[in-house]
């Protein structure tokens, strides 16, 4: 197991420099200059200025290169976006706000989602099981900006009884909470309903009962266990989405967190922040897959790791 | 983060929804498939799974129908009736150039659809060749597949996706392109994991130990098994792609006007729905019902293809 | 026209030379001194002057004492302002460090006072300069700066404070993003931005003394002062100690201005409170000023939850929402003169005909653009200049580019295309839309798919992808649609948007002659205009752009905002006028807090 993980950790190492190197090229074969050009033509002379500033005129290789060997030294550059910061500042300041929304809406929406699956499936074909079905269709269907603005209106505008958005006290995180928990709700009740199906009708769990295993057993041990799986495929994976926010919740609720700048370097071609988030997020997904596959061989014993 | 997870939570969802409970590692225990007919069969017993055909099928027939049944052309902009309320001239009413919204919804939708079936389709291509290579051989060229998977996660999506739109233009089959590339993943891992977990089962251990060779095994017995959840993943990558392809325009990447696309209206309707309700309605609506429709078919075929029924 | 006499309508007795002007200063200084020394240091003593029109200006130091406040206004601890902003690159809130990736386009350029201000009836008042003067050539500037002005770091502002700023907007190694202003304009400003020659090289000088200011030109340029509208200085100490970007830290922030940095937390909010060292000649009431920075597409709701006091451009739906709910809170303003049009690349066909784009010009409605869509948003372009905007020409010029389809279709035949299918079909690309824009460019695409019959898409691109793709030479833009807004109050800098190799790839000798005549031109400013006007009428009959809707920016106004700006100015004009809330423009003097507002509106 140890050496399969070290592995798999060389292997992220790989994929660090891969995805770089793709977002590096990327990066310069979008048009648009980094800086804003403003309203008129530069002069050329300060175009070239500018270049030589950033080292553009560099060879691309070359400036990936530098790039490399910067990050190995610790220094992933300056936000172009923010130029008094590094890039690390800038994450460490607004990923906690992201990092906090995310779990308060996994600590709420998950067990939430569980509870609402279980009753569904345990009265199946009941109201509760329409109910919880309808519901967590719409929780899917409706996009969460449309969601966010609807939210502001109502309990903002409307009843005054939270800000409209902003960060800095608990009244602020309620309603990004409610928007951002809709979908993994929806899902997660979606999902345990599914799994618990089809794991009570599972081969070995009627064989457990025919063996006169009491029902509760049933349920808790075997049922729960092979529900599991299917919900550590789906629902781990949505963990680092929700805990690397969503630049949409945090644009309409005003949140200075992580989640909008995927966006809105790109849009402003800060390439080391756009850099930085890449290996950001590689590694976070590259432990989650991990970490889920990890799992998986506690889960089904059969399941073995290569 | 790929596009799917930054582009919008949703599209996430869509690949949390796509990695449908089938992929369960467990479960598809058995024979090789059924028979067509009996599946068939299965499926129309239930009432679910035929509702959600016949909203596809009616989804479809809208796309392709469209230019017949809408009430004006798609490109029809009369400015001095902009703004209006619905009403029995314009039964979705119009929108802020003056077009009518039931023409543009019926014309979403045949963008969406397009966008839906074809990004899924590119996504197929991709990811399960990919994903049989990598549970079929397994060793380094599964090690090689699931890092290329992980690369592929962190792909900045937005950056491609304007990467296509600003250097080849803002075409419906750049918007294809950019979500099918960067949303192959989930069939990928699905493909691979259930392959992963065929060739353990019983079945496939006893055809091996009668000599039969791999490539066989793989084609006749472990395939067909796979199909079951791969089918249901397509099914709801569709709304997937059509989620995507909203979170896009919402960035400002989107479909050139004046192609509708009815997650380019959702995203338009942001800053009017306070007062002009009736411009977010209806194509949220429209993609809630291909939503619907995808889900049922899609659940429908998991349990007529689930070879535990036999 | 060369300003000989010092140029001061406003501040009488101003000469530094004059013995009461002596005395005055002398009493300002013991003033602050006096103030210095008492406790929190906030009071001052009331020194109030009214000028014309009710504008309150003082020597200085006499700002927001509350015996100095109207009856209605809120108490001093009150009187807070709470601006929104766009996200977004926030570098720095100095001009000089960049002027489009500046924080808070709100509240702006408050840590010093420029050269001179734009006053609400457009006229370049003094403000940091007392008077200024040219050489018989119109070519050397002598500015006699306020002696009084210090930082509060203790340091006096002088000659030098300026001299380095307009070296550091020189300077290669810093790639200002507006180094274009003075490109053609300021001596040495084309070599240096080059690396050419050394920055101390510039023409720009300390003069007699260190409160003279002394700006060579290349070629007489009788516009340079209103250029100087953009002169905030850096302090030379802070750029010394702390580089450039001293103001984006509370710590090293440094203001000789009406108002000091606070707080800045990224992305969320820059608070502003009122410089007690301050000794400009604004008098500013307001004592706070709180940025809140967001998406513009969420300020709505914040005004309608009162926690924003002002806001500018509201989506079209919401403008409706306001006009039902608070109809009295809705100014329509003049803002900057922008002009937003169609442009083509004249080098390419099919555009490389005129009567193509004569096609183009007469094909759209302007006037139901402005009914249906615009609203108090903007009015009809017909041509460049907007009404107002000195040497335009609205009425003269009207209907060259008048709506008229059956013309349009003729002219689009007697190009070639009789039948309107074979015209190659357009993608028109818009900058970045607002909803707005987005509405009136779908608008207008619209009305040439139908009034000539052609095959026209929209295509939305973003800023940077846009402005690289349009100033690439040659432009990689065939049919664009973009707008342009002032820098500067004179003919000059929005006619020089058309000249050859600039911002189009339209070229045309004769307009580029009488634009270059009329900005060097020295003598009766009406035949300036008329230079001006002629140079318009070519851009106009030529067609390189047909000209939709002059904005007019609607601004929201919350009641309890009050204050001079309420009245109509000289142009019968009642709203917040550009640039805003900064040290530019007297704005800041034009408003205070009303005692009806709620409290705690900056407070998150």
């Amino acid at each position: 197991m140890a050496r399969y993980i070290l592995g798999r950790l060389l292997g992220l190492v790989f994929v660090l420099f891969a995805v770089s190197l793709i977002t590096f090229l990327l990066t310069r074969a979008v048009p648009g200059d980094p800086f804003a050009s403003g309203e008129r033509e530069l002069p050329e002379a300060t175009q070239i200025a500018r270049a030589e500033k950033y080292g553009f005129d560099q060879p691309i290789l070359v400036q990936y290169g530098r790039y490399v060997w910067n990050v190995l030294h610790g220094d992933f550059g300056v936000p172009f976006q923010s130029p008094s910061q590094t890039v690390v500042d800038l994450i460490r300041d607004t990923w906690p706000v992201t990092l906090r929304v995310g779990a308060l809406t996994i600590l709420i929406s998950y067990p939430l989602g569980i509870v609402l699956g279980l009753l569904a499936a345990l009265h199946r074909n009941s109201w509760v099981d329409y109910a919880v079905t309808f519901g967590s269709t719409l929780g899917m269907v409706l996009p969460n900006f449309v969601v966010a603005i609807w939210l502001i209106l109502l309990f903002s505008v409307g009843l005054g009884w939270f800000p409209s958005g902003g960060w800095g006290s608990p009244a602020h995180i309620v309603l990004p909470v409610i928007a951002y928990s809709l979908l993994p709700t929806a899902l997660v009740a979606r999902y345990t309903r599914v799994s618990l199906l089809e794991s009570l009708g599972a081969d070995h769990v009627r064989t457990a009962r025919a063996k006169g295993l009491a029902e509760r057993k049933v349920l808790v041990w075997h049922v729960a266990r092979n529900a599991m799986i299917p919900f550590v495929t789906i629902m781990i994976p949505e963990i680092p989405n929700i805990l690397t926010g969503s630049i949409f919740i945090e644009q309409v609720f005003r949140l200075p967190g992580l989640g909008r700048f995927f966006v809105t370097s790109t849009l402003t071609r800060d390439y080391p922040m756009i850099l930085a988030l890449v290996l950001l997020v590689a590694v976070v997904w590259g432990i989650t897959y991990l970490l889920t596959d990890i799992l998986y061989t506690w889960l089904d014993p059969r399941i073995r790791l290569l | 983060m790929t596009m799917s997870a930054t582009a919008s939570q949703r599209v996430g969802a869509g690949i949390g929804a796509v990695d449908s409970p089938l992929l369960t590692l467990e479960g598809i225990a058995g024979r090789p498939v059924s028979n067509t007919r009996r599946a068939l069969r299965r499926f129309f017993q239930q009432r679910l799974a035929v509702a959600g055909l016949l909203i596809t099928g009616f989804l479809i027939l809208v796309a392709v129908l469209a230019p017949v049944l809408a009430p004006t052309s798609m490109e029809a902009a009369d400015l001095m009736s902009a703004n209006q309320f619905p009403s029995a001239e314009h039964p979705f009413g119009t929108d802020a150039i003056g077009r009518d919204v039931l023409t543009r919804v019926m014309f979403g939708t045949r963008t969406s659809l397009i966008v839906g079936f074809a990004a899924v389709g590119i996504a197929c291509a991709i990811g399960i060749p990919l994903g049989l290579a990598a549970g079929l051989r397994g060793g380094w060229v599964d090690f090689a597949v699931m890092r290329a998977v992980e690369v592929m996660v962190a792909f900045p999506g937005i950056l491609f996706a304007m990467f296509l739109v600003t250097v080849i233009g803002g075409g419906v089959q750049n918007i294809i392109l950019a979500i099918g590339v960067t949303t192959w993943v989930t069939l990928c891992r699905l493909t691979r994991s259930q392959l992963l977990t065929l060739r353990e089962q019983e079945f496939v251990q006893a055809a091996r130990s009668l000599g039969v060779p791999e490539a066989r095994i793989a084609v006749r017995h472990m395939l067909p098994n796979a199909m079951a959840p791969l089918i249901v993943a397509v099914t709801l990558g569709i709304p997937t792609a059509i989620f995507a392809e909203a979170g896009l325009s919402f960035l400002g990447i989107g479909i050139n006007e004046p192609t509708p696309s009815l997650g380019k209206m959702v995203a338009d309707s942001a800053q009017y729905i306070r007062v002009y309700w009736y411009l977010g309605v209806f194509p949220t609506a429209a993609i809630a019902l291909a939503m619907l429709g995808f889900t049922f078919v899609g659940d429908g075929l998991r349990d007529a293809l689930d070879p535990r029924h036999n | 026209m060369i300003v000989k006499q010092p140029f001061r309508p406003q501040l009488p007795n101003d000469d530094p030379r004059d013995p009461a002007a002596i005395a005055r200063r002398i009493a300002l200084m013991e003033r602050r001194m006096r103030r210095r020394s008492l406790l929190g240091g906030t009071l001052g003593l009331a020194g109030l002057a009214a000028f014309g029109g009710g504008l309150r200006f003082g020597p200085a130091a006499a700002r927001a004492q509350e015996a100095s406040l109207p009856d209605d206004a809120a108490p001093a601890d009150q009187q807070v302002y709470v601006v929104p902003s766009g996200t977004g690159p926030d570098k720095t809130p100095d001009f000089y460090e960049s002027v489009y990736e500046r924080v808070s386009d709100g509240a702006s350029d408050l840590f010093s006072d420029p050269l001179v201000r734009l006053n609400r009836n457009f006229e370049i008042i003094p403000a940091a300069a007392l008077d200024w003067s040219s050489n018989d050539e119109g070519t050397v500037w002598t500015f006699n700066l306020e002696p009084a002005l210090m930082w509060n770091d203790g340091n006096p502002v002088t000659a030098n404070d300026w001299v380095r700023t307009f070296q550091y907007g020189a300077d290669p190694a810093h790639a200002w993003d507006f180094t274009w202003f003075f490109q053609g304009v300021m001596a040495g400003w084309d070599e240096a931005i080059a690396g050419e020659i050394p920055l101390e090289e510039l023409g720009v000088r300390e003069g007699e003394n260190p409160n003279q200011l002394i700006v060579e030109t290349q070629a007489p340029a009788p516009f340079l002062p209103a250029m100087l509208l953009y002169s905030t200085p850096l302090s030379a100490a802070a750029l010394d100690e702390h580089g450039p970007l001293y103001n984006s830290n509370p710590e090293t922030s440094v203001s000789a201005g009406p108002f000091m940095l606070d707080e800045w937390a990224v992305d969320q909010r820059v608070v502003y409170v009122a410089n007690p060292d301050y000794m400009g000649s604004l008098i500013v009431p307001v004592q706070r000023v709180v940025i809140k920075l967001a998406e513009p597409s969420t300020w709505f709701i914040m005004y309608q939850n009162d926690e924003i006091d002002f806001m500018v451009n509201p989506a079209p739906a919401d403008l409706v929402i306001a006009q039902a709910e608070f109809p009295d809170q809705i100014y329509s303003a003049v803002g900057d003169f922008r002009t937003h049009y169609l442009f083509f690349d004249v080098t390419q066909p099919p555009f490389d005909s005129l009567e193509v784009r004569q096609a183009f010009s007469h094909a759209i409605d302007r006037d139901a653009i402005k009914a249906q869509i615009l609203g108090p948003a903007g009015i009809p372009a017909y041509s460049w200049l907007a009404p107002g905007f000195p040497a335009a020409n609205s009425d003269g010029l009207a209907e060259i580019q008048a709506f008229d389809p059956d013309r349009a279709k003729e002219l689009l035949a007697a190009a070639g295309y009789d039948d309107p299918s074979t015209f190659p079909a357009q993608t028109l690309q818009v900058r970045n839309p607002t909803p707005l824009v987005s509405a009136v460019s779908q608008a207008t695409a619209a009305m040439l798919r139908e009034n000539l019959g052609i095959q026209v898409e929209v295509q939305d691109v973003d800023q940077d992808t846009f402005m690289d793709a349009l100033t690439a030479k040659p432009t990689e833009i065939l049919l664009g649609f973009v707008s342009y807004g002032m820098d500067f109050l004179d003919p000059y800098n929005m006619l020089s948007v058309w000249l050859s190799g600039g911002r189009h790839s339209w070229a045309n000798e004769e307009f580029d002659t009488l634009v270059r005549e009329g900005a060097s031109f020295i003598g009766e400013a009406d035949e300036r205009i008329e230079i001006f006007q002629n140079a318009e009428r070519i851009l106009v009959e030529d067609v390189p752009g047909v000209f939709i809707y002059h904005e007019t920016p609607v601004q929201l106004i919350k009641p309890w905002v009050l204050g001079e700006f309420k009245e109509p100015d000289a142009n019968g004009i009642a709203a917040m006028h550009w640039p805003g809330y900064s040290a530019m423009s007297t704005v800041p003097a034009e408003l205070y807090i009303g005692a009806d507002a709620p409290v705690g509106r900056g407070d998150s």
